[in-house]
């Protein structure tokens, strides 16, 4: 990827911190720049920078309140009940697609969380739109160029919402594959960086994102109003998610989705994943892993036999 | 024919002066109502539409021209950035600079609004500007009666001022 485009998110990213953080992240050798995938700001703790082999300081820093109050207030343009829907799920969608992860003291409302406050810790991650590493993935997927249904497996922060993001740019515009009308549930508005409505990143010209919605409501509300031939979803993790997943394929929408699992047989372990197995719902499924920065992807079939 | 163009000119001048303070109580009465008014149409912005505020505060200098206007449009343009609760020390200089009719007492029931603007969820808001307007339509009040009790004893003592004047120089 580009150094020019992977600096350039990095700035963007780093626009959202206070100033004096600003300087010293900016101050960064380039290296380190074009690697780092996170600011973490947690108070009364220096800054740290997420890279793919760990975290590290910014010497010099201590995060205070007034740190994390800024950076409320630049992302929300100093207008915090523009963002409290977000805040109270935990996160905040931001210009190009970044986003920002909260924590702090949950002030619960009728067994949920009202608001939040006295924020302690904040996560900018920085977003970055990797394309074509889905090239080597889609043709293992297919059969006669038609999609099967897929689920992408990975640990956190393995990768698995960047490929599903080239992959459904690449159904959606029919990238050696046939042209899939897709309806993608963002429900934290990550893989399209949807903002303000609009989305910032790339995911094709066929895509219908509805996002902000739990994954099980979102599939039901695609599969009403606009008759989608592949839903993706990233990140099942709930029962719900399941039976949204179990209705579309009954409706004949094809389903590409992530789940968390170091492989596939973690995620055979998985007591909430057992009736998806049982169900034979998924066809192929994509182990990611991730050797020194570089990710490599294994494509398995329904009975977990390595097809690449 | 001098002293009497000279004389004419000092009575133009004392009752200039004298409206001139006439005008003076107009203006902060009007600022005080129409700055009520920008309040409560900021809370029904933010009940009905929630936008940011630099998009209410853009609007304002739409709606009022002026003082108001400015104001809102100087106080927008320094949000994006503004650190903890600097916007509402910023909000609180503005009113210096673009208010100074107002006095100390009068700019200061605003101040707790500039610290809540923003910052709070949009009851707590909405409850701040409802306070800061029920003291700003007091003091509009007030300064309605001040105009009608001080416009006629300006105008008066101006005209006496420039007869007396005259009278003493002629």
């Amino acid at each position: 990827m580009e150094n020019a485009y992977l600096l350039g998110r990095f700035e963007a990213a780093a626009g959202f911190l206070p100033e004096h953080l600003r300087g010293k992240v900016n101050a960064l050798p380039l290296r380190a720049k074009l690697q780092a995938e996170e600011f973490r700001l947690r108070l009364e703790r220096p800054l740290f920078v997420t890279y793919f082999w760990g975290e590290e300081t910014i010497s010099g820093t201590k995060i205070t309140e007034n740190d994390l109050e800024t950076v409320l207030n630049i992302v929300s343009g100093s207008s915090v009940h523009t963002v409290l829907d977000q805040l109270k799920r935990g996160f905040v969608a931001l210009r190009g697609g970044h986003r920002l992860g909260v924590c702090g003291t949950a002030v619960m409302e009728r067994g949920e969380i009202g608001t939040l406050k006295d924020f302690s810790s904040l996560c900018l991650r920085i977003a970055k739109e990797y394309r074509n590493v889905a090239t080597p993935v889609i043709p293992m997927v297919c059969r006669d160029g038609e999609m099967l249904n897929t689920l992408i497996l990975s640990a956190p922060g393995g990768g698995k919402t960047t490929l599903l993001r080239d992959m459904i740019r690449r159904l959606s515009n029919g990238e050696n594959c046939v042209t899939k009308r897709v309806g993608l549930v963002d429900e934290r508005g990550e893989i399209a960086g949807i903002w303000n409505g609009r989305a910032t990143l790339d995911v094709g010209a066929r895509t219908d994102v509805m996002d902000r919605v739990s994954k099980g409501k979102g599939i039901q509300f695609l599969l009403k109003g606009l008759n989608p031939q592949l839903i993706a979803l990233d990140e099942v993790t709930e029962e719900e998610d399941l039976e949204g997943m179990k209705q579309a394929v009954g409706c004949g929408v094809t389903l590409l989705a992530t789940a968390h699992a170091g492989d596939f047989r973690d995620f055979t372990r998985r007591k909430l994943y057992k009736s998806v197995l049982n169900e034979e719902i998924f066809e192929r499924f994509v182990e990611i892993s991730n050797f020194g920065g570089n990710r490599e992807y294994h494509v398995l079939n329904g009975a977990g036999e390595r097809l690449c | 024919m001098l002293k009497t163009i000279g004389a004419a000119f000092v009575l133009i001048g004392t009752v200039f002066g004298g409206y001139s303070n006439v005008l003076r109580l107009k203006k902060r009465e009007k600022q005080l109502r129409d700055l009520a008014e920008a309040l409560e149409k900021i809370q029904a912005e933010l009940t009905f539409h929630a936008p940011p505020l630099a998009r209410i505060f853009g609007g304002m200098m739409g709606v009022y021209p002026g003082e108001i206007g400015g104001f809102f449009g100087e106080w927008a343009g320094t949000l994006g950035g503004a650190a903890g609760g600097e916007a509402g020390v910023i909000g609180g200089q503005l009113t210096q600079t673009w208010f100074s009719l107002l006095t100390e007492e009068e700019q200061s029931v605003l101040h707790p609004l500039f610290f809540t603007l923003g910052r709070y969820d949009i009851e707590v808001q909405k409850n701040a500007l409802e306070e800061a307007k029920v003291h700003l339509n007091r003091y509009a009040q007030k300064a309605a009666e001040d105009r009608l009790r001080l416009s006629r004893v300006y105008m008066v003592l101006s005209v006496a001022l420039g007869v007396m004047v005259v009278l003493v120089c002629l």
